[in-house]
């Protein structure tokens, strides 16, 4: 069962979304506001977080900004939700290198579908880096650090394993509402 | 032989000739007329100008060359003057007349010289015909005449002209302050579209952002009670049913906030006035506000209101309060006290609600009364900004007031007064 973190300081947005996700069998833990929403990041090592923006004390931006900055953190897989839905908001968000922004309010079946996408490319990443263990050390290990060396890696399987320029989005049949 | 007499003779002969030439060649006409007013003698220039023959004047009455109308009173001034005897001119201060042969009459100026001759006394004048000076004299009389009546004539236009231009400048003035209290007019109703603009901005950045989130509580809510089917889940779709409504309260809230600003501005509120008791709407507005609690924090308020009884508009009252309170748990942190006290005297009766939350920064201060101000430090938080705003604006059309004190990071307390108001 996947671990979900999801950081809102609405209280019934918190709790009736948790619940939601609880239906959907994720296993939720939650956070009132930014900053113990990083501690708990840091502490409970989710497999995804899912994050409010306007927040009291620190809000999502600086959270996904420390979150980065953490080695230990900054692979997880990050979705803004938020009540901010102006373009340059959404922009910022992904800059700051986000891998999703849902809008409020949102309908249950994209936050879930959000999740699972960006759930289903951590597994084919965490496949390849067990994979590349196996075949005795013909290349150095390398830790995907950044989202840049994650596309690179990305595109180094799918010129391996697929032929005629295929890629695993098109391969696992997720949807092309996101790309790297 | 020539003698002293015969020099004489001679020289008065010659004498007589130049005295003859002189006679004849002046351009003044001379009359001599004897004591009976006969005519003696006339020059050759009174002859012409009276229209007779040389020496046809000679024996004849000077009233004949006197105008008709004026030959009674002549007599009686030329006696007068014999014998006063004096050189003088005649027809003092007045127009004298000639006629002449042919009837006409004309003006004369005429001089009196009175002399002797042995014991015989003649009058020598000197008559000038002024026939030509006379309608001079007319012609400028007439012209000043005439330039006197165009002068009052354009004397006239003028004052004409100057009462219309004051008119003209009259109601140019009252022009000029219609403009400007037309041009004050529109500056205020100017003033009111910014305003009104600035409502619809404020409220359109307010409904994408406050609005989304309760909205999502709803959304999630209805979801979660539509998956609740069993009989035995009815406890959870109740929760969620009552969250709805709970949510969609807040949202009227918000919406009401913005239309009693409105109201407030346009002078439309309507104070009810209703006896009440002060334990009932404490209680109220305290149970209302502990839903909204953060963990660990916790509301002490004042008992023992049972007794009193109030005399004020109960909805009002119950909005300032509720907002207080909600402020004091927004802004402040989990694990914190809030009081809310209560002090009554036959005068006054006051409300305290004193928080340990973030404060509002010193600069902040001086705003936090204005519509839309959020302080610095809670833009984070959820907030309309209008809540403070129209508590005062309330309370002070019920002749209370309201103040606060706050320290950053340490607490604020917000203090409302009312007077007592007897039914």
């Amino acid at each position: 069962m996947k671990k979900v973190l999801f950081i809102e300081d609405d209280m019934v947005v918190r709790e009736n979304t948790a619940e939601l996700l609880e239906l959907a069998d994720y296993n939720v833990i939650t956070a009132a506001n930014g900053k113990s929403g990083l501690a708990t990041a840091r502490q409970e090592k989710p497999d995804i977080i899912v994050c409010d923006i306007m927040m009291p004390e620190m809000d999502g931006y600086a959270v996904l900004q420390a979150l980065g900055e953490d080695p230990e953190t900054r692979h997880i897989p990050f979705i803004f939700l938020s009540a901010k839905t102006e373009h340059k908001d959404i922009r910022r968000g992904m800059d700051l290198g986000a891998d999703d922004y849902l809008t409020k309010p949102f309908e249950e079946e994209e936050l879930i579908s959000a999740i699972e996408s960006r759930l289903a490319k951590m597994a084919i990443l965490h496949k390849l880096r067990e994979d590349q263990k196996s075949p005795a050390q013909e290349e150095p290990q390398q830790k995907i650090g950044s989202l840049q060396e994650l596309r690179e890696e990305v595109k180094k399987y799918e010129e391996k394993t697929f032929k005629s320029g295929e890629t695993i989005t098109r391969k696992v049949s997720l949807g092309t509402t996101f790309s790297l | 032989m020539s003698t002293a007499a015969d020099h004489h003779l001679e020289m008065f002969e010659k004498d007589k000739n130049v005295f003859n030439v002189l006679f004849e060649a002046a351009s003044e006409g001379i009359i001599v007329v004897d004591k009976n007013q006969m005519i003696v003698s006339s020059n050759f220039a009174a002859d012409n100008m009276f229209g007779y023959e040389k020496g046809e004047l000679k024996g004849k009455p000077l009233n004949l060359l006197i105008p008709p109308k004026y030959r009674s009173a002549h007599p009686a001034h030329f006696k007068g003057f014999l014998k006063d005897s004096e050189k003088r001119q005649m027809g003092h201060g007045r127009d004298l007349y000639g006629v002449k042969k042919n009837g006409d009459e004309f003006p004369v100026e005429a001089g009196l010289n009175p002399f002797r001759i042995g014991d015989e006394s003649y009058v020598m004048s000197l008559v000038i015909d002024i026939s030509v000076r006379k309608e001079a004299q007319r012609q400028i009389t007439e012209l000043n005449n005439e330039l006197e009546g165009k002068i009052q004539v354009r004397t006239k236009e003028l004052e004409e002209s100057i009462q219309k231009l004051q008119e003209a400048n009259k109601s140019l003035e009252l022009e000029i302050k219609k403009r400007k209290e037309a041009e004050n007019r529109i500056k205020n109703a100017l003033q009111k579209e910014k305003e009104l603009s600035e409502l619809k901005t404020k409220f359109l950045s307010l409904v994408s952002h406050e609005f989304k989130t309760p909205l999502s509580g709803i959304l999630t809510s209805v979801v979660l009670a539509g998956k609740y089917k069993l009989e035995e889940q009815q406890e959870k779709r109740e929760k969620h049913l009552n969250t709805i409504k709970s949510k969609v309260h807040y949202l009227d809230n918000i919406l009401n906030d913005f239309l009693s600003i409105e109201r407030l501005e346009s002078g439309k509120v309507n104070y009810k006035f209703s006896t009440f008791s002060l334990s009932k709407l404490v209680n109220e507005v305290v149970y209302n506000a502990n839903v909204t609690l953060k963990s660990g924090q916790n509301i002490e308020y004042t008992r023992n209101l049972e007794s009193i009884v109030l005399h004020q508009d109960e909805k009002i009252l119950e909005l300032v309060l509720s907002n207080l309170l909600s402020n004091a748990i927004k802004y402040s942190p989990e694990e914190t006290l809030i009081k809310f006290e209560i002090a009554v005297n036959d005068k006054t009766i006051r409300f305290t609600v004193t928080d340990q939350g973030m404060g509002i920064p010193e600069k902040d201060q001086k705003h936090i009364f204005e519509r839309y101000f959020r302080a610095e430090n809670a833009l984070l938080n959820q907030g309309t900004g209008i809540g403070l705003n129209i508590a005062k604006v309330h309370l002070e059309n019920l002749g209370g007031t309201i103040s606060f004190s706050s320290k950053e990071n340490a607490g604020t307390r917000f203090i409302v007064e009312l007077p007592i108001v007897k039914e």
